[in-house]
């Protein structure tokens, strides 16, 4: 128990280093991104590039906190969406527009990706 | 039992800093439960039921989403832990990101601008105002870039957060039964289409389906975000 433990804080210690060097990357060149993409895409690239010099594999604790952490982001979502239900007065006056707009852009984007894509998937194959 | 200090014992409990996070966690819990039992029916989804009950929860006992975020920040925090996160799965599936490399840039690029030429044109049509129709443009990407790419653009952030957490749950909902509906089957061609439409809800509903379609879901998320906060100021300041 102990030893998992300890596996998992270091895998846990990782992926809060990435996230702080994503925050301070994207600060420093004034991106518009979230700090926690830009470090995702840091580490990433990091241990890409560290595969393809050294043929080493992501360190099993970073996998294994992951693997434990990914599932529960509906739950980490919690906090940013419950606000919705603060702005529900302002939806009221342009309500049904923008549920057109935005039910309708969203099924179009569903339609338009995943055509798009088998498109090229089944060219792939053949 | 006249010696039980009930009211004393209730109100520290109430007031103990843990308490909104664990009702929260125990809410959560429940309604993923019951998700998976009936057999994940869309309107179900965990995300869904929890901000119903919780609003109206919050609405009841008079508590602010002020208070209420401030209680849960660690759990925002972790968020942002979580998306780092994802780079693992996206690790793991790199040789077939790798070997569709162009059909995904071509797809993001098509899904774009096929996105943002409805909004303006359905938008316009039905007579909003041109600063909320600024801020309808990046409902499809992750809340933090999309408050900064609407503040950039001229829209209202406030709004165009209430407009993505929107998408993010009718995608997770109607998502994969339209994917599926349209033939959509491979588990990377659906992952895609949610990261693209539907940002991190969609891609959390993504991660319950399978490891792969959520790896292209975190993909999807990722490159969608960076193009949208790169090319909308671009064209429209």
């Amino acid at each position: 128990m102990k030893i998992i433990g300890g596996v998992f804080m270091t895998g846990f210690i990782y992926l809060v280093l990435f996230q702080l060097l994503g925050e301070f990357i994207v600060r420093l060149l004034d991106l518009h991104i979230s700090g926690a993409v830009m470090g995702m895409l840091v580490l990433l690239f990091f241990y890409s590039v560290k595969k393809a010099i050294f043929a080493r594999d992501l360190p099993e604790s970073l996998r294994r906190t992951s693997h434990w952490l990914i599932p529960y982001l509906p739950l980490l979502l919690l906090p940013v969406s419950v606000g919705v239900v603060d702005q529900l007065s302002i939806l009221k006056q342009h309500g049904l527009a923008l549920l057109f707009c935005l039910v309708g852009a969203t099924i179009l984007s569903l339609v338009v990706s995943g055509l798009t894509f088998k498109f090229f998937l089944t060219r792939c194959a053949q | 039992m006249a010696s039980l200090h009930w009211h004393s014992a209730i109100e520290a409990l109430i007031n103990h800093p843990l308490f909104l996070i664990g009702v929260t966690i125990f809410l959560y819990s429940i309604s993923n439960w019951i998700f998976e039992k009936l057999g994940r029916l869309g309107l179900l989804h965990p995300i869904l039921v929890c901000i119903v009950v919780l609003g109206f929860g919050l609405h009841y006992f008079h508590v602010s989403y002020q208070h209420y975020f401030h209680a849960v920040e660690v759990l925002y925090w972790l968020l942002g832990t979580a998306t780092v996160a994802l780079a693992v799965p996206l690790f793991d599936q790199m040789s077939r990101i790798k070997a569709l490399f162009i059909p995904i840039i071509v797809t993001l690029f098509v899904t774009g601008v096929a996105g943002v030429f409805f909004i303006w044109s359905v938008a316009s049509l039905l007579g909003l105002p041109e600063k909320i129709i600024l801020s309808l443009l990046s409902r499809s990407i992750t809340t933090p870039i999309a408050i900064g790419v609407t503040e950039e653009i001229g829209g209202y952030p406030s709004l165009a957060a209430v407009f993505v957490i929107f998408v993010g749950l009718v995608g997770t909902v109607i998502g994969l039964p339209i994917l599926k509906a349209i033939g959509v089957k491979d588990y990377a061609d659906q992952g895609l289409a949610m990261g693209f439409s539907a940002h991190a809800i969609g891609t959390a509903r993504a991660f319950q389906e399978n490891e792969m379609c959520g790896a292209f879901a975190a993909l999807g998320m990722g490159i969608m975000g960076l193009a949208t906060a790169i090319l909308l100021p671009f064209i429209f300041s």
